[in-house]
């Protein structure tokens, strides 16, 4: 297991914050502002834009108390996207069985004690049941294998 | 008598067969969830609202509701047999019911929350069928200033009455309403946020921002902090459910106020199930001739927060169905699966819908009386759930989450948007911002702006519309008052540092 001493830093998250309320108010800028008896589109991002900005800089600047997780398996993350970001890319060119069994072997290693014998069960399990039940039951328009 | 039409017309709904049916889904998947830690009832609702694409839309708020209440009976369970709570509603329950269960009660402690959840159910299904048509009743007179106030009552008091810090609830609400605002404009047609994405112009999927904020997020949660070890569950006979006359005793006036806390809170938004039973616990312990017992696994300490949790779960539809204006995140979902049906949110829904409304509020009563049976006589099995290891769990559910958002639409677009919102929700766990709020803004965010443009559009511009009415003014005033209660503390922060620089 990957233990660290990372934690995390209010004033990067602060700044994350304000920083996308600054790219709300930018891009909302391009759009009619409006006035005030006929609102345009532009107007309530921009109001809500900047308002992210102010409590973002608070947020960041601000020194509430500080948050305290220790996360402990930092892997888990990276494995469980790569998992999702795997059967995206692969439905379509491959199809859902070849799909889904990448899924299962990748998220496999999300966990911190992975089970050899419990992954390989649900190697089987998951694509034979996805396949009756989704593609054959509820007749979603996916090929369990895209090159036959 | 008008009600009793009501109540047949609800009845013969809720016992239809499908509704029956999917009642019984619904609770008994929620005890489940409820009970295994890892998941609970928001995220399962999340995942399983793509199924509800293929239900009548009544069916359909019934399985959900049904998960939603069912889990706070299961969620007890894991917090009394193994000091770790099913869902964070029931943490205040490990307090007393970890040391009941150490001390070989177990037995008794599982009995007296799964009656006094019953009990707290019931009581709030009661106030819910007489007050929720009296409010919209009266919401049906509300015309734009009156919606925006209350909108605006809502967001601020999600975001700044909930635990944790208000800067962060806040930030929350104001980015779910950017994410809310994403698509077509109705008004002008023109594009907001869109980037060239076909597929955004109707808005971002609400399947897609919950599956991601909820169901991935919580996978993740769950899995940075495992080590990876399986529960040790001790079994449960049937015999030792039953509480004796003293504790039967013991528990009757903390379940009484428990519910009524409850029932509070849950009516008031911000203030879900999860304060509803602290405050409930502090309540007893304060009010108690022997306040040091607390914690050493007396009757009081479940029964109070157990009768609180689900009084409050059941009032929080009050809102939902008579406003609607959803309090908290799973009442935020169960509104955007109405949506996905075409049914619009609102004092409209009790009259116009009385079938969906009265046949949700029966089946809460069928609900409630499944539960007490699933969960009395029947669990000794359920706890065997409990050993289930967590790592055949959260694959099935990564691909459940895959299959699920796609089958609404069969874009892999929506896909990449469950990663992208998996990502945003990871960080904010990681920084403790709060999730419900986002989501009530994504949801409350064009409400917000509809009415807004609508009110200012009759005023010409004159912002002083808001005060003009007695219940626009009223919820206004409230808005600010908790909002400038909430920001006092970080206000007070940031002006000690800069003196504190200047000096």
């Amino acid at each position: 297991m990957i233990r660290s001493n990372w934690t995390w830093s209010e004033t990067f998250g602060g700044l994350v914050v304000a920083l996308f309320g600054l790219g709300v108010c930018l891009e909302a800028l391009h759009y009619p502002l409006g006035h005030l008896t006929r609102m345009g589109p532009g107007f309530l991002p921009i109001v809500v834009g900047v308002m992210v900005v102010l409590l973002g800089l608070s947020i960041a600047f601000g020194k509430e108390k500080s948050v305290e997780i220790k996360p402990r398996n930092l892997r888990a993350p990276v494995f469980v996207f790569a998992s999702l970001l795997a059967w995206a890319l692969l439905l379509k060119p491959a199809g859902l069985v070849i799909a889904t069994m990448a899924l299962v072997v990748i998220a496999a290693f999300a966990h911190p004690k992975p089970n050899p014998k419990r992954v390989l069960i649900t190697l089987v399990v998951l694509p034979v049941m996805s396949t009756i039940v989704f593609v054959y039951g509820l007749g979603l328009p996916i090929r369990p294998f895209a090159f036959l | 008598m008008e009600i009793f039409s009501n109540l047949q017309t609800g009845l013969s709904t809720a016992l239809q067969f499908d509704n029956l049916l999917f009642c019984f889904v619904g609770v008994a998947l929620g005890t489940v969830v409820g009970m295994l830690p890892g998941i609970g009832a928001l995220s399962t609702i999340s995942m399983l609202l793509p199924i509800t694409f293929y239900m009548e839309p009544t069916t359909a708020i019934i399985m959900l509701a049904g998960v939603f209440y069912g889990a706070q009976y299961g969620g007890s369970t894991a917090s009394i047999l193994l000091n770790i709570p099913g869902t964070a509603t029931n943490a205040v329950t490990c307090l007393d019911g970890y040391p009941m269960a150490k001390n070989g009660r177990a037995g008794v402690a599982l009995g007296i929350t799964t009656i006094v959840s019953f009990l707290g159910g019931s009581f709030s299904i009661i106030v819910l069928m007489f007050l929720a048509p009296v409010i919209a009743d009266l919401a049906l007179s509300f015309a734009a200033p009156e919606y925006f106030a209350v909108i605006l009552f809502g967001l601020i008091a999600a975001s700044t009455m909930s635990s944790g810090s208000v800067l962060k609830g806040l930030a929350m609400v104001c980015v779910g309403i950017v994410f809310g605002l994403v698509g077509l404009d109705l008004n002008t047609g023109v594009p907001r946020f869109q980037f060239g994405f076909v597929e955004l112009s109707d808005g971002m999927s609400i399947v897609a921002l919950a599956m991601g904020l909820f169901g991935v997020a919580e996978i993740l949660a769950n899995l940075l902090h495992a080590d990876g070890s399986p529960f040790k569950v001790q079994d449960v006979t049937l015999k030792s459910l039953f509480p004796n006359k003293q504790e039967v005793k013991d528990s009757t006036a903390p379940t009484i106020r428990g519910m009524i806390i409850g029932c509070v809170c849950g009516i008031l938004p911000g203030t879900g199930a999860t304060i509803a039973s602290f405050l409930a616990y502090a309540t007893e312990k304060r009010l108690s001739k022997h306040p040091e017992k607390f914690g050493t696994g007396i009757v009081e300490g479940i029964a109070a927060p157990e009768a609180a949790n689900n009084a409050s779960v059941q009032s929080a539809f009050i809102p939902t169905l008579a406003l609607g204006i959803p309090g908290d995140a799973v009442m935020a979902v169960m509104l955007g699966a109405l949506m996905i049906h075409g049914i619009a949110p609102g004092p409209g829904l009790v009259r116009q819908h009385p079938d969906l409304f009265w046949g949700l509020v029966m089946s809460f009563w069928i609900g409630n009386v499944m539960l007490l049976a699933l969960n009395l006589p029947l669990i000794g099995m359920f706890v065997r759930i409990l050993r289930i290891p967590y790592d055949a769990l959260y694959i099935a559910m990564l691909l459940f989450i895959c299959l699920g958002v796609f089958s609404i639409r069969n874009n892999i677009f929506d896909i990449f948007l469950v990663i992208a919102f998996g990502v945003v929700g990871l960080g904010m766990i990681l920084g403790k911002y709060p999730a419900a709020p986002l989501l009530l803004g994504f949801l409350l965010g064009p409400m917000l702006e509809e009415n807004m443009r609508r009110a200012l559009l009759v005023s010409r511009g004159d912002f002083l519309i808001f005060f003009r009415s007695p219940v626009s003014s009223i919820f206004v005033i409230m808005s600010l008052v908790v909002l400038g209660l909430g920001l006092i503390k970080p206000i007070l922060n940031l002006v000690k540092r800069w003196r504190g620089q200047a000096a």
